[in-house]
């Protein structure tokens, strides 16, 4: 594409660049702080560590995408009690690109939170100037809750199920211009409907002379007295090397961690305090057609039990993973998939409160993590209550899929004794890890931060982490809009000093 | 990477047609994911697959997977995916994943199922 300035692939010799600023990773922070220091005038260049993929390439089966778009093929586990599989985007634009598009302005309640613990941030991050960004950041990206021309039935049955039990809920609100519903945004929209980095804000940030680099692995942060550039290894073998006084990290809560300690920067508690939204989800088999391959991938949403720390989305999956999720094998698994276009299917995102750590592995990060009881408790009500919105708004049928609980359920008493006798081991659920954060957090304290209020690291100037790593805790809600806002916050600081 | 034997890709093809009936992944599918998979993954996959094949011999039947009546062979795989150990119940979930994963690749196998 015309606006990307090298694909690594192509790059087998050394190639030296100078800059005024290097961002390391393309997805939501590194796209949004490039964009807003390109416009500032700053010479900066962004190195990306997976392929441009173009819309009308991205394919339509999970397997491909998950494949050639995903990290590790969406196979990468928490080591723990429970592995978790987590899934992180690795091509330009990140998980930007094959996300379900959600937006949720960061809750005054968990901004609260984080300014009682640090007082500082109040006056970093004021509250005001936030909701400024998030302006911004919604007229940028065109966000619009869904169309209920194009949600589909997954989507509408989600809204009956909530109505009935008297629970909020709302059409989600979308990066998304002129979306079709053809319910592929965890392969890729593959009519470029959805706004993701790769759409907006990197060729926007090229425009005004952000150089963007595809196919570029950073391997190592160089510093001394100061950030000095990084260090990386183009696809197609040559050695980068680019100058830069500003080095800003934007490559996840998992891989900036691993980054700095591979770099040998280890000051404060950097790779702890992982946090992340655990996720499980529910299948269920209406008397009518629901065809959830024909609507929005994520349409809907329930919020009345956000205050709780559980969220509810209608979640169409592709195939593979629909099959994988539903119980049974051989004939009676093939007899299920028979009535597949009368399934809907939902998940559930919780507020977990348990922290892991991430260290550098052999192949990239380790993820220590195990749910607390509390999270697992919190699994247990959200089954729940997602099977009864489920039977309210007409299945016939549920399978929980959890260890040692009833296989199918059409009985709401049933689905009560989830709430009291689900299990409480970890092991019994189909769980998997979403939106992670706080593995470089921001804070006054050197002692128990990593970078400050400012977002410039404690310990060695000119260094920057932009991406959710800085989160003090987990929001309990979507986190794009809210890294894209942090970006811009962390831009703007960074701004100021060239 | 140590590719797999004939025997061993054998035995992945009864494993996966038994978990999931129908049409066969397509060939060319095992060299993509051999390509993409974690060194993890794969070791799980090849792992999964020599414990279903001599999974009837643990359970008192002379025969490999293969040898198995249909019917017997879906009892048996029902019963490892509901064991108590979560590692048992991992490896029919990974075989499960991974053939739907090659079966729902290909198009016709798509259209079948959404129109």
């Amino acid at each position: 594409m015309s606006w990307l300035h090298a694909d690594g692939a192509a790059i087998g010799t050394a190639l030296d660049l100078r800059a005024d600023v290097v961002v390391v990773g393309s997805g939501p922070a590194g796209a949004a702080t490039a964009y807003h220091l390109a416009g500032a005038g700053a010479d900066v260049v962004v190195l990306e560590e997976g392929p441009l993929v173009a819309a009308e390439d991205l394919p339509e089966d999970a397997f491909t995408a998950m494949a050639r778009l995903y990290r590790d093929m969406g196979a990468s586990l928490t080591r723990g009690r429970s592995p978790l599989p987590f899934v992180q985007g690795r091509m330009v634009g990140g998980t930007s690109v094959v996300n379900g598009a959600i937006f949720w302005r960061l809750p005054r309640d968990v901004y609260d939170e984080w300014v009682r613990e640090d007082p500082v941030l109040a006056d970093a991050l004021p509250w005001d100037h936030l909701a400024t960004l998030h302006d911004r950041v919604e007229a940028d990206l065109g966000i619009v809750p869904t169309d209920p021309a194009i949600a589909g039935r997954n989507n509408d049955l989600l809204a009956a199920g909530a109505e009935a039990l008297g629970l909020d809920h709302r059409p989600i609100r979308r990066n998304v211009t002129g979306c079709r519903g053809l319910a592929r945004c965890l392969q890729g929209c593959p009519v470029g409907a959805k706004q993701a980095m790769d759409r907006t804000y990197l060729p926007r940030a090229a425009a005004k002379g952000a150089r963007v680099l595809a196919n570029v692995r950073v391997d190592a942060i160089e510093a001394g007295a100061r950030a000095e550039g990084v260090r990386a290894t183009a696809r197609g073998g040559g050695a980068v090397r680019v100058r830069a006084p500003v080095v800003v990290l934007a490559a996840s809560a998992v891989h900036t961690p691993v980054l700095l300690l591979r770099s040998g920067i280890r000051h404060g508690p950097v790779g702890e305090g992982f946090q992340c939204h655990p996720g499980i989800s529910m299948v269920g088999r209406f008397p009518e057609p629901v065809r959830m391959w024909h609507g929005a991938t994520q349409g809907h949403e329930v919020t009345g039990l956000r205050k709780e720390g559980i969220k509810f989305e209608a979640l169409a999956y592709d195939l593979p993973v629909l099959a994988a999720r539903l119980p049974g094998v051989g004939a009676t698994l093939r007899e299920r998939l028979g009535d597949a276009d009368r399934f809907a299917s939902w998940a559930a995102a919780i507020r977990a409160k348990a922290r892991g750590r991430v260290r550098p592995g052999r192949r990239g990060a380790r993820v220590h993590f195990d749910l607390l009881p509390d999270d697992l408790q919190r699994f247990r009500r959200a089954a729940r209550v997602m099977g009864e919105m489920m039977l309210a708004a007409g299945a016939e049928v549920v399978w929980p899929e959890i260890h040692g609980f009833a296989e199918e359920v059409s009985d709401r008493a049933v689905l009560a004794r989830l709430e009291t006798e689900g299990p409480l081991d970890a092991r019994a659920w189909t769980a998997i890890v979403t939106h992670m954060f706080g593995t470089c957090r921001l804070g006054s304290d050197p002692a128990t931060s990593v970078v400050r209020p400012d977002f410039r690291h404690h310990a060695v100037p000119g260094l920057y982490v932009a991406d959710s790593s800085v989160f003090p805790t987990n929001t309990g809600v979507n986190p794009q809009t809210s890294i894209l806002v942090l970006a811009t916050r962390c831009a703007e600081h960074i701004a100021e000093t060239l | 990477m140590i590719p797999w034997t004939p025997f061993e890709r054998r035995w992945r093809d009864v494993a996966v047609a038994a978990v999931l009936p129908g049409p066969a992944p397509a060939p060319d599918f095992w060299t993509e994911l051999a390509t993409a998979a974690t060194p993890l993954l794969r070791f799980g996959l090849r792992a999964a697959v020599w414990l279903l094949t001599f999974a009837p011999l643990l359970h008192g039947r002379p025969h490999l997977l293969g040898g198995l009546p249909e019917a017997d062979r879906e009892a048996l795989l029902a019963r490892l995916g509901a064991h108590r150990l979560f590692l048992v119940r991992q490896v029919v979930t990974t075989v499960k994943l991974i053939a739907a994963f090659g079966v729902f690749r290909e198009p016709p196998a798509r259209r079948a199922i959404t129109g």
